[in-house]
């Protein structure tokens, strides 16, 4: 599961900052997040509501609010930078080099078209072929989606398929041209436990198939262990811990990545036993807290004297021994260690 | 989908069967006697007695109104003996005061009313409708600024306020424009344009706001709906994304507020008549209503309601065209 390097990444992002200029103030929404993922390979990113991951992955199409938005940084796409690059180059990209899966495919898919003239369009923006081979491949991509009767299914408008087949049906859409990264935000959130499984399997798949580059968007951890290679944990507009899977859930060195992992119920722990939350509330990307973002909910924060975290913001650093695994944290790696195998233990439980 | 059809078919009949009995027990409700108003107020209590037995007038309500509808569909015989009348299919009564049948006075003031309201309904749908969308099209420009001024203005402005002044300016004061007036539109097409211009300006200009600013915000709306973002997505040009995804998806709304508005206008249509002096329904209800004269008044009634009606039988028809989810249930 860990990452080899092999050649360039599919995506390589560098520094991506997107701020908002609102009446209240700047929203600093993505504030210096870098990252990268190759073909094959799925990148799981991590963290709660407005952590700036949805965020990220929309301006990676340029699909965010486009008013009073600053975007900088460097965003590789094969080779263009879409930070860079005009509009009309991106919209062009769109679908073929980068394709993307939306959370809930009820409201993603337009009510008046049928599924089928919604994926023969998608097809046909990209090749030039009459409506009747673009039908024909639509029916395939249902049907390779796991999609009972393509044939008369494609026919059909989006409120006739239940949630799991429509979501099927968006994967066909944005599958349909072959693109080298999907994103996909939270694909499984609106969807019951079993579909969702389905889901995930289907898109590993896929991606064995296409060999494409995947970004998965979720706050469930669950997903993650299920699909991705490596993780990237958001908070606040940056990342604050990045790693493989394994050495992420794990290993995992930053506060905020137990805090998660303590907040999901186990099936084997003791029933009587309290989930620990993490206290407090994500904070406001109009004024994020000084320092570690992190501190005012952070049970080890060292707040008082000569305490860095509410002065210092901290820095993703190497942890020691653990290739490509890197946290932003004060704490000293020692500290760190013993708190991650005792969150471990707990969550093993 | 015929099923669709022939349910709202059913709920037509049912509303402008409610209606017309409405309206009729309305006026028996009123304190007035029309037997008493047709006889003149010389009258003598036996006279009065003699014209509303002749009329019917003394019969049960329900008996009368049932011969009132049956006449509409199969005509009758109005009164008995000297008062006797033959008032062929449709009957709508007898005016005694006009001393003619209501389907005649009527049959020449529902062109006027219907060449009104329906052409400023036309006019002002696509005004207003494809002003709203570019301005949502352009949104934050110099277009959209001044669409939302215009709206406003023309908003706040009465009919009775718009309508003289377009008569002063255009008729009286740079005299481009002739005095309205109705001519059939198969008889002479550029006078009936010529005058009916200036009924259909006054009820576009005050009509124009509201259709324009619902037009605008359905579309501002609708573009930020999830579906409009996988268009996005999938590569299509903004140009494509707004003129076909977008667009289709507000017209439900757009059809909706349109078709409602045909009903309005009539209504709008009675105060334009009486300004720019048409001999429409408008100025024919007014009339009866002060004489009470209470046949005429029915008649108007009913062509009024089944206009609203069948404008919402129309919005639905279009529904069902534009939005797939209609058609099943």
């Amino acid at each position: 599961m860990s990452t080899v390097t092999t050649g360039t990444p599919y995506l390589e992002v560098e520094d991506l900052k997107v701020h908002f200029k609102t009446e209240d103030g700047i929203v600093k929404a993505v504030d210096g997040v870098s990252f990268s993922v190759e073909r094959g390979k799925t990148l799981g990113i991590v963290g709660e509501s407005g952590s700036g991951k949805s965020v990220t992955s929309l301006t990676l199409l340029g699909l965010h609010n486009m008013r009073a938005t600053t975007v900088t940084g460097r965003a590789s796409v094969g080779g263009t930078d879409v930070v860079a690059a005009p509009h009309s180059t991106v919209q062009k990209m769109r679908g073929k080099d980068m394709a993307m899966i939306f959370q809930d495919p009820l409201t993603a898919l337009h009510p008046y078209y049928s599924i089928g003239r919604q994926i023969v369009e998608a097809y046909r923006i990209h090749h030039k072929v009459s409506k009747e081979v673009a039908l024909k491949r639509a029916v395939e991509m249902l049907d390779r989606v796991g999609i009972p009767e393509p044939q008369r299914r494609v026919k059909q408008y989006p409120h006739e398929f239940s949630g799991g087949m429509r979501q099927r049906a968006m994967i066909a859409m944005a599958l349909v041209n072959d693109p080298d990264l999907i994103i996909a935000d939270e694909p499984t959130t609106a969807l019951d436990v079993t579909v969702q499984a389905q889901i995930l399997d289907l898109l590993g798949d896929l991606q064995k198939e296409f060999n494409s580059a995947i970004i998965m968007i979720t706050h469930d951890l669950g997903v993650i262990t299920q699909i991705a290679d490596d993780v990237l944990v958001m908070y606040g507009g940056r990342a604050v811990e990045k790693g493989t899977v394994e050495q992420v859930l794990r290993k995992p060195h930053h506060p905020y990545t137990w805090g998660l992992l303590n907040s999901v119920p186990s099936l084997h722990g003791d029933a009587s036993e309290d989930l620990k939350p993490i206290p407090g509330n994500p904070p406001s990307l109009l004024n994020v807290p000084s320092g570690c973002a992190f501190h005012p909910r952070c049970a080890h924060a060292m707040l008082g004297g000569d305490g860095p975290c509410a002065k210092i913001r901290p820095e993703l650093e190497v942890v020691q021994g653990l290739k490509n695994h890197t946290v932003a944290c004060h704490l000293s790696e020692a500290v760190r260690a013993t708190i991650s195998d005792e969150v471990i233990e707990k969550v093993d439980a | 989908m015929l099923r669709f059809v022939v349910r709202r078919l059913l709920l037509i009949v049912l509303t402008l069967t409610v209606v017309s009995f409405g309206t009729f027990m309305l006026f028996f409700a009123a304190p007035s006697d029309p037997a008493r108003i047709l006889c003149g107020t010389r009258c003598q209590p036996a006279q009065i007695e003699a014209v509303r037995d002749g009329l019917g007038l003394d019969r049960p309500i329900m008996t009368q109104y049932v011969e009132y509808m049956g006449g509409i569909f199969a005509g009758r015989t109005l009164g008995e003996g000297d008062w006797a009348k033959d008032c062929s299919a449709p009957c709508f009564g007898y005016s005694y005061t006009q001393n003619q049948e209501v389907s005649e006075i009527v049959a020449r003031a529902l062109p006027v009313s219907a060449s009104v309201a329906i052409g400023a309904w036309i006019i002002q749908t696509l005004i207003s409708v494809s002003s709203g969308v570019i301005a949502a099209r352009k949104r934050g420009t110099a277009v959209d600024r001044g669409t939302i001024a215009a709206t406003l203005i023309g908003g706040a402005l009465p009919i009775y306020f718009v309508g003289p002044m377009l008569l002063l300016i255009f008729r009286y004061q740079l005299e481009i424009l002739p005095q309205p007036s109705y001519t059939p539109l198969l008889d002479d097409p550029l006078a009936f344009a010529g005058g009916m211009i200036m009924p259909w300006a006054t009820l576009a200009i005050v009509g124009f706001a509201f259709d324009a600013r619902l037009s605008r915000s359905q579309m501002l709306e609708t573009l930020d709906e999830d579906f409009i973002r996988t268009s996005r997505a999938k590569g299509l040009k903004d140009r494509v994304v707004f003129w076909r995804h977008a667009l289709r998806a507000s017209a439900t709304p757009l059809a909706t507020s349109a078709g409602l508005g045909l009903g309005g206008l009539l209504g709008g249509a009675v105060v334009t008549e009486s300004i720019f002096g048409l001999n429409g329904l408008g100025k024919l209800s007014l009339d009866a209503i002060t004489a009470r004269n209470l046949p005429i008044v029915m008649a108007t009634v009913l062509i009024a309601a089944t206009f609203v009606v069948f404008g919402t039988f129309i919005v639905d028809m279009l529904y069902a065209a534009i939005d797939p989810r209609v058609r099943l249930s």
